[in-house]
């Protein structure tokens, strides 16, 4: 009976194979999420620094100085409380991802100035300016 | 595939340990692709921390542009450095610092100094401010400069409401030199959700008239209803329901006030103000004012009924009234004229023109003047009441016309009648001959177009000869009103069909409707070409153009310059303003002053704003109105960076 050569894996081989695949890609996979999600968090944050000059923009462009309400008021987008003569103008109080917290202080009989607060699931940028008279 | 059946035997030698190497390798490049996400993952994540840290950096800067020039306002001089100083809610933080490398004010300087950029100009400030907010800096680098110019960018705006009245034009361009154009808004800041009577922003349009806002209409009523839909259908955009503007509050009387020991009362005739002149008490102008850079500075009433040209600047704590063909040129500063109270320009006012003349002329002028002006309306109800007993005189001979009432009126207007024919209301004391009197009144008068204005209409009335007849016995009737007629039948029905049907005035024409009437009423029928119902149509457009010839409501009005006054501002027949207007009540006095009626039918509360028929608005944003503060504004001239 001839002799036949045999060609193939080693059950050793494969095993270890396997098993090292598993090991380097679980070690992997929480990396992968963990940069998925920072990747996602990065893009939150970045839409919210925009909705937050947004509202910025909109009073600058309605008027700035005049536009803001005369006296200390807070206007929370998740109530969200209404607008006072226009103020705070869109994208106030936000969409489905944000909510917006205006808040507009009197700082000098001629100057004034808005913080913008916008906030999501696990986080919150503020953006704040002051705006003057003469603008 | 794998042969489990006859694994037990060795494998050749090259093929131990290929599994082992693939999975390797595999591994490796996909550590390397995991390590590649995860770092493209948190670069952006670097990059989107950056992005909003630079951006509240920059609004931190931002910030620190603002409050720097709120206190540069304050404090012209100003030049303290601010190594790091929160924004209001802490979010970030500002710093500046005055040296020649960073910060410059040269506000104050009268010559350019030198800046990182070049020249920091006279009245200019180089500002370099640093935001830093998440660990982020951001600079920002501008020229400051002063702003009064432009701080109320509208043609017109009222603390009350504005009441928009026919033909309206308002245009904007930015300076008279500079012809690019601007918006020019109006603007009211009367912000009751109710009213009663006008909306605050109110239009009243007849058929064919129409309006062009070349800008904003702005109100502070929260009402949607707050503007004529006519009013916002004319603007580039019609807002309601904003933010008062804010209005600086000159205090016109302490200006005034510290004038008062200027001891330099303008002339009571016409001149030219080429000095700092203070007067106590009412100042009224019979003929053209002429300013060259001077300043006038009234407590008490003005009145300019002639022209007004050249450049200068007018305080008056009191009412102001121009009824002039006035042209009116601000000096540099933009400023033509503060009112503490009530601001009045009209056209051409014959009717104020006449009664300083006649006044200043003294004698029984203004008397003639008075009683010029009743006969006109009493002629014009007798003339179109179609009383036969106006017309009457008890006698067929037409001739006699002049005993009837229209008769003895047109006479004692017209011709010396006094030891005639007694006057229908007045009797025999009454004046007479005031046409010719009063005419060459007028024609004495220096030449003016205001002078020139008013001859013109009494030539009209009087007749175009009467100027060369002073030295006869005046008796010569001519014009419209005049006796002056041809004898030729055909010549005189044509002329009284062309005014019927053409209204084609002519010499005699009246006189000879009244002569045609009255020869009818007394049944004599003379000019048989011409029907009754033509004699009866003729004498009401006769009586109707009576009505409307009156001496005032004629000619333009031409002001270059910003007005502020604390009253009512009125402006009508034709006016035209190159500049701006601010109409700011005095909260203080404002519900303890009297309504302002500029023209029976038109009541005003101060703040409140009129543009009636014909006036047309330039804003020129280069005026401003209102006084300079005592401290500058400053704004943001131009970002450098």
């Amino acid at each position: 009976m001839a002799k036949v050569r045999y060609s193939g894996l080693t059950l050793a081989e494969v095993v270890l194979a396997v098993g090292l695949i598993g090991f380097v890609t679980l070690g992997l996979m929480g990396t992968i999420v963990g940069g998925l999600k920072l990747m996602s968090r990065s893009e939150t944050r970045t839409a919210a620094s925009n909705l937050g000059a947004g509202v910025l923009e909109s009073i600058a462009d309605n008027g700035g100085y005049h536009c803001i309400p005369d006296s200390d008021l807070t206007f929370d987008g998740k109530r969200p409380d209404p607008q006072v003569k226009d103020f705070p103008p869109p994208p106030y109080p936000g969409d489905d991802r944000f909510t917006t917290i205006v808040r507009c202080r009197v700082v000098t009989p001629k100057t004034r100035a808005v913080q913008v607060e916008v906030s999501w699931g696990q986080g919150r940028i503020q953006l704040e300016k002051v705006f003057h008279e003469a603008e | 595939m794998f042969n489990f059946q006859h694994s037990k035997g060795l494998l050749p030698r090259r093929q131990r340990g290929i599994a082992l190497f693939l999975t390797l390798l595999m591994t490796g490049v996909l550590v390397i692709i995991v390590t590649a996400l995860l770092g493209n993952a948190r670069g952006g994540s670097v990059f989107s921390q950056d992005f909003h840290a630079k951006r509240a950096a920059y609004l931190a800067a931002e910030s620190g542009v603002s409050v720097l020039q709120q206190r540069l306002s304050d404090n012209p001089t100003y030049n303290s450095t601010v190594n790091s100083e929160s924004t209001p809610f802490g979010t970030g933080s500002y710093s500046y610092r005055f040296n020649p490398s960073n910060c410059i004010n040269n506000l104050q300087g009268s010559v350019p100094v030198a800046g990182p950029y070049g020249e920091v100009p006279a009245g200019s400030a180089y500002i370099k401010v640093t935001g830093e907010a998440l660990g982020h800096r951001e600079t920002i680098e501008c020229m400051l400069g002063r702003k009064d110019s432009d701080f109320i960018a509208a043609a017109a705006v009222a603390s009350g409401k504005v009441f928009l009245d026919g033909n309206i034009v308002v245009k904007g361009r930015h300076s008279n030199g500079l012809m690019t154009q601007t918006s020019a808004d109006i603007i009211s800041n009367y912000n009751k959700d109710t009213w009663s009577g006008h909306r605050p922003l109110h239009y009243v349009q007849e058929s064919g008239e129409q309006a062009r806002i070349d800008g904003v209409v702005r109100s502070a009523s929260p009402s949607t209803a707050a503007i004529s839909p006519d009013l916002a259908a004319a603007a580039n955009r019609a807002v309601t329901n904003q933010n008062p503007i804010p209005l600086r509050n000159v205090d016109i009387q302490s200006l005034v006030a510290a004038k008062s020991s200027v001891n330099r009362v303008p002339p009571a005739t016409s001149t030219t103000l080429d000095q700092v002149y203070y007067k106590n008490g009412d100042y009224i102008v019979p003929g053209d004012l002429t300013l060259d850079d001077g300043e006038l500075y009234l407590k008490g009433n003005l009145t300019v009924v002639g022209s007004i040209k050249g450049r200068g600047s007018i305080y008056v704590d009191g009412d102001t009234v121009f009824s002039g063909d006035s042209s009116v040129s601000s000096k540099e500063d933009g400023i033509a004229l503060y009112t503490s109270g009530n601001v009045s320009l009209t056209g051409f006012n014959g009717s104020a023109y006449m009664e300083a003349v006649t006044q200043a002329a003294g004698g029984n002028y203004n008397a003639k003047w008075r009683q010029t002006k009743d006969d006109f309306s009493l002629l014009a109800s007798y003339i179109g009441s179609g009383d036969p007993s106006r017309f009457a005189v008890g006698s067929t001979n037409p001739n006699a016309f002049w005993g009837s009432d229209v008769g003895k009126l047109m006479l004692y207007m017209s011709n010396t009648a006094a030891s005639h024919v007694s006057h229908p209301t007045l009797g025999f004391g009454a004046q007479e001959n005031s046409l010719f009197e009063l005419g060459r009144l007028i024609d004495q008068q220096p030449s003016s177009p205001s002078q020139r204005f008013m001859l013109q209409k009494f030539l009209l009335l009087r007749g175009s000869s009467f100027a060369a007849s002073y030295s006869g016995s005046g008796n010569n009737l001519e014009g419209v009103l005049g006796i002056t007629y041809s004898s030729d039948l055909q010549t005189e029905t044509a002329k009284i069909k062309n005014f019927v049907n053409n209204d084609q005035l002519s010499d005699g024409l009246f006189n000879k409707l009244v002569w045609i009437k009255t020869s009818r009423v007394e049944g004599s029928h003379q000019y048989p070409g011409v029907t009754d119902a033509e004699v009866e149509k003729g004498l009401v457009k006769a009586a109707n153009w009576l009505q409307n010839f009156e001496y005032d409501k004629l000619g333009s009005s031409y002001f270059q310059g910003a007005i502020y006054c604390r009253g009512a501002f009125y402006a009508d027949n034709e006016v035209t303003l190159v500049g701006s207007v601010a109409v700011v009540a005095d909260p203080k006095t404002a519900d303890s002053r009297p309504d302002f009626h500029p023209v029976s039918g038109i009541t005003l509360r101060p703040g409140d704003l009129y543009l009636g028929n014909g006036t047309n608005i330039t804003f020129v944003s280069d005026i401003a109105p209102g006084a300079q503060e005592s401290a500058p504004r400053v704004g943001v001239s131009f970002w450098l960076k």
